[in-house]
């Protein structure tokens, strides 16, 4: 372990930006907090706890370009229509008129296809713990764990990212971490883990990466009393959590509430839009689209969600998920069922922002409180009658 | 907008009771008002099913939402749901809009109206702490604010109500079945007021480009705007999204996202009133009601238009007349 | 205090029962980062805690797969260039398309199970997921059978021979024809249905001998709208085929069947005894099927089916093509009733 002194923060910044993208959280022209790549002299925010959005856009790109791609006119005739300028219909024949001459090629349309590789590398600093495992979660996806397929464009950013985490010393009211196996000072995914305490932070590097990054000459040893200082931070941050649910059980919970009608009753207020997808660390779906102009262009990968109409929408015109409910549900089924069941582990690191950033305020909270409880815990005698009245309480919407 | 009475405790009764009413004679499936949130700085829409939960049903200038957006297609469950609703000034504007298209079927709607005194800009109060706001509390013409470590803070409530409210011209619900409280005053000066957007036409193109940009370039492309908007009802067919014309590109973009919500400006215009819950849903805080206010004066100033004023009102876009002040232009 | 409690039970590996291997990593606090999983992780076939198998991209024998290699080399997104070398019209809506690999090291490597599907596309418009429906012996071009109806099949059905498409393929898992050695065999298929299972039919045929009687029932609206009628001409005339070929509603000249497939498929009578039975087609001719085939007295693990939904990736990550837990891209298409009947009902 060591230390950061508050003053030598600025210069650990420029340190590293020599090397890499420094992407940090900082405040736009509506004072809305967003990670954005950082420059030497702008205003670094680490006071509010979270940003807008999770700084997954920085691996897992809004819009990722897959291929570029062009139809071009090669051989006789080709010349004349770039004169013309005209786009040539695909149904008209090509080039009929007169044989081409010796040696000369007939007219004929190549494709060029190249693939995209953007990869630079970065460092994401000053993100929350719950941030950084919802890259830990994306992983899992991208990278193939238990038998499925590795995805490049993902990966290769994944793996020139640089992950320096700041442990929250205050929580939010909306922040559930450690119900979902998760910490305020949490490590998962983390290369460096800095905690603020008097005059500056601690920092603990957890791999390789973190280690390397000690090697600023910034750093100073930890004084006497630093490292429990740092340990008090995470604890009284870990105990401002209360769990709000018990997650054990969960997945079998939603497995067997799937046809439960209170699925209803939750999702009145929600009006379908992707607002919870898009700020949430861990929601990785996508949509791949081809975007055309003239005669060149793009297959790109956008951020798609499970309440967007197209998801599901099948060529024929049916829609497994015609309902908004159906699609509301898979939300939560996908990060506490289907997900664990795929990968393992939780798609879900407790960041609370679908809660708090949701138009309408939905609360995953009261959701899997009330949706998550298995068949067989509500048969057998009430252990935790707590939990049971809550379950009471947030059968009905209100 | 007049300071502020301060019967927000008798008018929450009356919805309460106007809901409950509805409910037990069974003329609604369910009622949509206002409720608590996570915590006390955020007040919710809430459906209310049986008269005895109607006492989780609030009023106070914490109520942003327009419930209306809930009378959209697919919205109501079941879907030939009879709904009561509470709607204020603004709201019952868009409400207004619906029914001269014949959007929502009147038969199957109970409106409780509630006169709003202005609207508590949460967005800006919220923003006076780094750390989290627990709790917001509007008493006669102050805004008290609590953060998570206890501290408050006064504000002016003038200075923090939406800005909408603050050039409303039609605090008073337009139209309803039962009005809960007294009409509040409505303010002398019958002109809109269009300050925010007069200031910015009188800037330089360069720099109108330049802020266009800057506002875009964060969209996120979630469509909460257009989903948590009551008057743009085309749901799972929106061209913004279709692939089948092309004409809204998926990249995520200052450009393409502009083209988005410009698609969708236009096709609102005449139903809109700017009731800004576009504005209020976006998740990244983009100033869209301007670009609807910014609608608004135009329709005003080019056909003397003020959408959703009532219900015997021709739907601007739906009428022709010689005489319109747009052929002078 | 209960909130020391909560935090010593999160720690207790008991509680963590529903997330197997992952407890310890999950909690954070202290624990090593687990590097992301290597390249080309692609293992054989895992076992589910339920105990079934899971089949993946492995499991298709013989492994070379253009989706693994491109998955080793990298890009798993990276359509194969192919050309367009014929067009067979089928009906007034539905085209086959036959295409070769433009790397004729590709196209001599190229193998596929029976059932796996593919994703044809076009550079600039899109691509969208078809079955393979040329035999698996065939080495000259990969059939693909594709009905107009959106964007992407639109612009597949103004293409041209020698016009240059994109192929990823093959995806998901086929039919366990292995399996069903000494079986048995009944398809039971309607209208571009039977372009999921053309491959498979043609796969038991080539090896007929592999199995007892092949039954065939294929039906369509009318004469115009049966697919492949150069392979119903075959199998009518094969003594070791039982084809039977239905359309809807009597026409004139009609020598064949008349009557929908479920009720054809009750008089046909067929026995359950040592019989799987393959069904495709339109939603509710499906629906009906299963009835009928309860009513055979046909159990769940003897029946098969094959499905669609929209998929992007087709390699498993976008999401949407979910049953529940289950991606219809690498769990499916192929699914046996058994295993439908565990997922939820989002058809």
């Amino acid at each position: 372990m060591k230390f950061l002194p508050q003053d030598q923060l600025e210069a650990f910044l420029a340190h590293l930006a020599e090397s890499a993208i420094v992407v940090a959280p900082q405040r736009d022209q509506d004072g809305v907090l967003f990670f954005q790549p950082w420059e030497a002299g702008a205003e670094v925010e680490f006071e509010q706890l979270l940003t807008r959005q999770s700084p997954k856009d920085y691996v897992f790109r809004q819009t990722e370009t897959y291929l570029k791609f062009g139809y071009q006119m090669k051989g006789k005739a080709a010349a004349e229509e770039e004169e013309v300028g005209g786009k040539k219909s695909k149904d008209e024949p090509a080039a009929e008129e007169a044989p081409p001459a010796e040696g000369e090629e007939p007219a004929h349309e190549v494709l060029q296809v190249e693939t995209v590789e953007d990869a630079p590398e970065q460092v994401i600093f000053g993100l929350r713990p719950c941030d950084a495992r919802g890259y830990y979660q994306m992983d899992q996806v991208f990278g193939g764990y238990g038998g499925f397929y590795y995805d490049p464009y993902y990966m290769a950013k994944r793996e020139a990212t640089t992950l320096v985490a700041l442990t929250c010393a205050q929580p939010w009211s909306t922040c559930f971490c450690t119900a979902v196996y998760g910490s305020p000072s949490g490590t998962d995914g983390v290369d460096l883990l800095l905690t603020g305490i008097e005059g500056g932070f601690t920092a603990e590097a957890l791999t390789e990466r973190g280690e390397n990054l000690l090697g600023f000459g910034g750093f100073a040893d930890v004084g006497t009393g630093q490292a429990d200082a740092a340990q008090t931070v995470k604890d009284e941050a870990f105990a401002a959590i209360d769990p709000p649910f018990e997650i054990e059980g969960v997945p079998q919970g939603l497995r067997d509430n799937f046809e439960d009608p209170a699925w209803h009753d939750l999702q009145m207020r929600c009006i379908s839009c992707g607002t919870c997808t898009y700020v949430c660390p861990n929601c990785y779906c996508f949509n791949i689209t081809d975007e055309m102009v003239e005669k060149s262009g793009e297959r790109v990968r956008t951020w798609d969600n499970c309440f967007n109409p197209g998801y599901t929408l099948e060529t024929s015109g049916h829609n497994p998920r015609e309902q908004k409910f159906a699609r509301f549900r898979n939300r939560f089924s996908h990060k506490f069922w289907y997900y664990p069941e795929k990968y393992d582990s939780l798609l879900c690191s407790g960041c609370g922002r679908c809660i708090r950033y949701c138009p309408t305020k939905i609360d995953l909270r009261e959701v899997i409180r009330t949706l998550g409880r298995p068949h067989a815990a509500e048969a057998a005698p009430a252990e935790d009658s707590e939990a049971a009245g809550v379950h009471a309480q947030t059968g009905e919407d209100l | 907008m007049s300071p502020a009475n301060g019967n927000y405790e008798e008018v929450e009764q009356r919805i309460r009771e106007l809901a409950r009413t509805a409910l037990e004679e069974g003329r609604v499936d369910y009622f949509i008002g206002w409720t608590a949130g996570y915590n006390e700085s955020e007040v919710i829409p809430g459906f209310v099913r049986s008269a005895d939960r109607v006492d989780a049903l609030v009023w106070n200038p914490l109520a942003a939402y327009n419930l209306t957006a809930f009378l959209k297609r697919k919205m109501p469950d079941p879907p030939q749901a009879k709904i009561g609703l509470a709607v204020k000034g603004c709201d019952s504007r868009t409400l207004v809009s619906l029914l001269q298209e014949e959007l929502v079927d009147r038969e199957r709607l109970y409106v409780v109206g509630v006169p709003c005194e202005g609207i508590v800009n949460r967005r800006a109060v919220s923003k006076v702490f780094a750390n989290e706001v627990v709790k917001i509390e509007v008493e006669d013409d102050t805004i008290s604010v609590t953060n998570q470590d206890g501290e408050t803070k006064q504000l002016a409530r003038e200075e923090y109500l939406l800005d909408h409210c603050r050039s409303c011209k039609y605090p008073n619900p337009r139209y309803f079945d039962d009005l809960a409280g007294e009409a509040v005053t409505e303010p002398e000066d019958q002109a809109p007021m269009w300050r925010e957007i007069e200031e910015f036409e009188a800037l330089p193109e360069a720099e109108k480009d330049r802020l266009m940009a800057e506002a875009f370039e964060k969209c996120i492309r979630c469509y909460a705007c257009i989903n948590a908007c009551p008057v743009c009802y085309c749901w799972d067919n929106c061209v913004c999204r279709a692939r089948q014309p092309k004409l809204v590109s998926q990249k995520v973009n200052a450009q393409e996202n502009l083209m988005f919500q410009m698609v969708h400006m236009f096709h609102v215009a005449g139903r809109c009133p700017s009731c800004g819950n576009c504005d209020r849903a976006c998740p990244v805080e983009i100033p869209l009601y301007l670009l609807h206010r910014k609608m608004n004066k135009e329709l005003k100033e080019m056909l003397d238009f003020e959408p959703g004023i009532d219900l015997e009102q021709k739907p601007v876009f739906q009428t022709f007349d010689v005489n319109d002040p747009f052929g002078q232009h | 205090m209960a909130k020391n409690d909560k935090r010593k039970a999160a720690s207790s590996p008991a509680q963590a029962a529903d997330f197997p291997g992952r407890e310890a990593a999950a909690r954070g606090n202290g624990e090593a980062r687990k590097a992301p999983a290597a390249r080309n992780p692609v293992k054989t076939g895992g076992v589910q805690s339920d105990g079934r198998r899971r089949m993946t991209i492995d499991d298709i024998r013989p492994g070379a797969t253009i989706a693994a290699a491109r998955n080793a080399a990298g890009n798993p997104y990276l359509p194969e260039p192919a050309t367009v070398v014929e067009i067979v019209p089928e009906t007034h809506n539905i085209k086959s398309f036959r295409v070769r690999f433009d790397d004729e090291a590709v196209m001599e490597n190229f193998s596929f199970a029976p059932g796996q599907v593919g994703q044809l596309g076009i550079f600039g418009v899109g691509e969208s997921t078809f079955a393979i429906n040329s035999s698996p012996s065939t080495k000259e071009y990969l059939q693909f059978s594709v009905m107009r109806t959106g964007e992407v099949t639109t612009a597949l059905h103004n293409l041209s021979v020698g016009d240059k498409v994109g192929v990823r393929a093959p995806m998901g898992c086929g039919f366990p024809v292995d399996e069903w050695k000494g079986k048995k065999i009944l398809y039971v298929m309607g209208g571009i249905g039977s372009a999921a299972l053309r491959a498979t039919i043609h796969y038991t045929l080539e090896h007929r001998d592999d199995y007892e009687d092949v039954t065939i029932i294929y039906g369509a609206r009318s004469p115009e709208d049966l697919t492949y009628k150069y392979d119903i001409d075959d199998w009518v005339e094969r003594k070791d085929v039982n084809a039977v070929i239905t359309i809807d509603r009597e026409v004139p000249g009609w020598d064949k069947r008349v009557g929908f497939v479920p009720a054809v498929l009750e008089e046909e009578q067929p026995r359950p005894k040592d019989t799987i039975a393959i069904t495709c087609g339109p939603p509710i001719m499906i629906k009906f099927v299963l009835q009928s085939l309860e009513k055979l007295q046909f159990t769940d693990d003897q029946i098969y089916t094959t499905l669609e939904k929209r998929m992007k990736c087709g390699i498993g990550i976008c999401g949407r093509c979910n049953m529940g837990p289950r991606y219809v891209c690498v769990d499916g298409p192929v699914f046996s009733m058994t295993e439908l009947r565990e997922l939820p009902d989002e058809m």
